[in-house]
C-alpha cells in the first residue's frame, strides 16, 4: 500500500478555539469546501486536533466525493449567477473566477 | 565544578508557585511540583488560527482596521447575490452587527479604523463613485469620488485617505485619488491600471499590490507612492487579485488570498519596505476580497468566498520570540 501523505476529516469550523495557533506552528492545516479538512498524516499532533474537534475521519476517496460535490453544485451556482448586462469581465470580479475542480492530495 | 551560585552569582530560589515575572534564563524551585524550572525565550513560527465567524457571510466586502482586535467589515454581496448594507464590528474577539450602509453595495473599498471608516465606489446596479464616513455609529453620505468605479483600493484614515484603481467598464482604472475629510483631488495615476488589488499605508505612503490588469490577468505587480507618484517595486511572490490586504503603514503591508488561475489561493506575504516574504497560508484559502485588519505581525483576515460566500474569520500572528516557562530535565 502506497504510503499517504495527508489524512482527512470532516468537522464544521466553530471559530475560536477551532485552530489555535499552537496547533497551526506544529502541523498545516488546509480546509475545502464541505467542512473537509486536510492534516498531515501519520503525525501525532494531527491525530490530536483530528480528537480535539470531533472530526469524522475519511478516506481520501471520501473526502475527494464530498469536495467533488460541493464544488459541482458551486460551479452550476456560479453559471446560474448572473445579472442583467454584466459583462463576463463583471462577473468574474463579482463572483470570482467559475470554480475549479480541487483535487486532493494522498 | 562549578556551582550555580557561583556562575550566577547567587542561589536558586524556592517557590511555592511559578515566579509572576521571572526574566529571562532564571531558574527556580517550584515546591509545589518538586521541579527546577526556568524561562526561556522561544522562536515561534508565524501561524494563522481560526476566530469567531462574522453573523453573515459575505464576499466582495470591504473592511478597515489598524491592528487585528478592532475592525469594521462593511458592505459586500451576500448569499443569493444580493447587495448587502451590513457592517459588522470585531472588538478583538467576536462579530457584532452596526449600523447599515446607506448604500448597499458590493465590490466596496474601505480605509480606516472600526471607529473612524471611509467606505468608497463599488457596484450598486453599476458602479458608483458614492462614499460614506462612519463615526463609530453611524454612516454619513460624503463628496463623491471624481471617478466612479469599482474594487479599487484605498489606505490612510477617514480625514486623510487616498483612493487607487479599480474598474470602470470597459476598462481597468489607474485613478488616483485623495480625500481631504470633506473632497477629492485627482492625483497622478497608477503605472498598471487594474482591479481587485490590495492597499496599505496612508495617504502620502501608500503600498498597491496584485490585482487584475486590462488584460484581465492577475498580476504580481507592487507599487509605492511616495505622497506624489507611484513607483514600480518589487512583486508579490504569487501573482493574484481580489486580494485581501492590510497595514496602517506602508513598510508593513500584508497580503493574503485571493484568487488567479490555480483558483482561490490561501498565500500570504509580509513586506519588509523591500520585498515581500511567503509566510502561513491561510488556514481556507479564499477570495473576493476577504476583508482585513492589523498588519504584517498580527492580521485578521474575515469572509470572502471559498466558492460561496464565507464568514470565517482568522488571525495571524507572526513569526516572533516568546518568554516559556520550562522544567529541566536530565537525561
Amino acid at each position: 500500500m502506497a504510503n499517504k501523505n495527508y489524512q482527512y476529516c470532516v468537522a464544521e469550523n466553530w471559530g475560536k478555539g477551532f485552530i489555535e495557533h499552537s496547533e497551526s506552528t506544529k502541523i498545516t492545516f488546509r480546509g475545502y469546501p464541505g467542512n473537509v479538512w486536510q492534516v498531515p498524516a501519520n503525525n501525532k499532533f494531527a491525530n490530536l486536533w483530528i480528537n480535539k474537534v470531533l472530526g469524522v475521519v475519511k478516506t481520501h476517496t471520501e473526502a475527494q466525493a464530498i469536495v467533488d460535490a460541493i464544488i459541482t453544485q458551486a460551479q452550476s451556482d456560479w453559471d446560474g449567477d448572473n445579472v442583467d448586462g454584466e459583462t463576463a469581465d463583471e462577473k468574474n470580479l463579482r463572483l470570482g473566477e467559475r470554480p475549479t475542480d480541487i483535487t486532493l492530495e494522498v | 565544578m562549578a556551582t550555580y551560585k557561583e556562575i550566577n552569582g547567587g542561589s536558586v530560589q524556592n517557590f511555592s508557585t511559578n515566579p509572576s515575572n521571572p526574566i529571562d534564563g532564571q531558574v527556580w524551585y517550584n515546591e509545589t511540583d518538586n521541579k527546577l524550572k526556568f524561562l526561556a525565550t522561544v522562536t515561534v513560527s508565524d501561524a494563522w488560527a481560526t476566530a469567531s465567524a462574522m453573523n453573515t457571510a459575505k464576499r466582495q466586502q470591504a473592511g478597515a482596521g489598524a491592528t487585528y482586535t478592532a475592525a469594521l467589515a462593511f458592505g459586500g454581496e451576500t448569499p443569493g447575490a444580493s447587495n448587502s448594507a451590513l457592517a459588522e464590528n470585531w472588538n478583538g474577539s467576536s462579530w457584532t452587527e452596526v449600523g447599515d450602509l446607506n448604500n448597499a453595495r458590493r465590490n466596496i473599498a474601505g480605509l480606516g479604523t472600526n471607529t473612524a471608516a471611509l467606505g468608497f465606489g463599488g457596484i450598486i446596479s453599476v458602479d458608483v463613485a458614492n462614499v460614506e464616513t462612519w463615526n463609530g455609529s453611524s454612516w454619513t453620505e460624503v463628496s463623491d469620488l471624481n471617478t466612479a468605479r469599482n474594487a479599487p483600493a484605498g489606505s490612510g484614515t477617514n480625514t486623510a485617505g487616498l483612493a487607487f484603481g479599480g474598474n470602470n467598464p470597459p476598462g481597468r482604472e489607474a485613478v488616483t485619488e485623495s480625500w481631504n475629510g470633506s473632497s477629492w483631488t485627482e492625483l497622478n495615476d497608477l503605472n498598471t491600471a487594474r482591479l481587485g488589488l490590495g492597499g496599505a499605508g496612508t495617504q502620502t505612503a501608500a503600498l498597491g499590490f496584485g490585482g487584475n490588469n486590462s488584460d484581465s490577468t492577475p498580476v504580481a505587480l507592487t507599487e509605492s507612492w511616495n505622497g506624489t507618484s507611484w513607483t514600480e517595486v518589487n512583486d508579490l511572490n504569487t501573482a493574484r487579485y481580489i486580494i485581501g490586504g492590510t497595514s496602517p503603514d506602508q513598510s508593513t503591508a500584508f497580503a493574503f488570498g485571493g484568487n488567479n488561475p490555480s483558483g482561490n489561493i490561501g498565500n500570504s506575504e509580509s513586506w519588509n519596505g523591500t520585498s515581500w516574504t511567503e509566510v502561513s497560508d491561510l488556514n481556507t484559502a479564499r477570495q473576493a476580497n476577504a476583508g482585513g485588519a492589523g498588519l504584517n505581525t498580527a492580521a485578521l483576515a474575515f469572509g470572502g468566498s471559498t466558492g460561496s460566500a464565507s464568514n470565517a474569520t482568522e488571525e495571524f500572528t507572526g513569526a516572533g520570540t516568546s518568554p516559556v516557562t520550562k522544567t529541566v530535565t536530565t537525561t
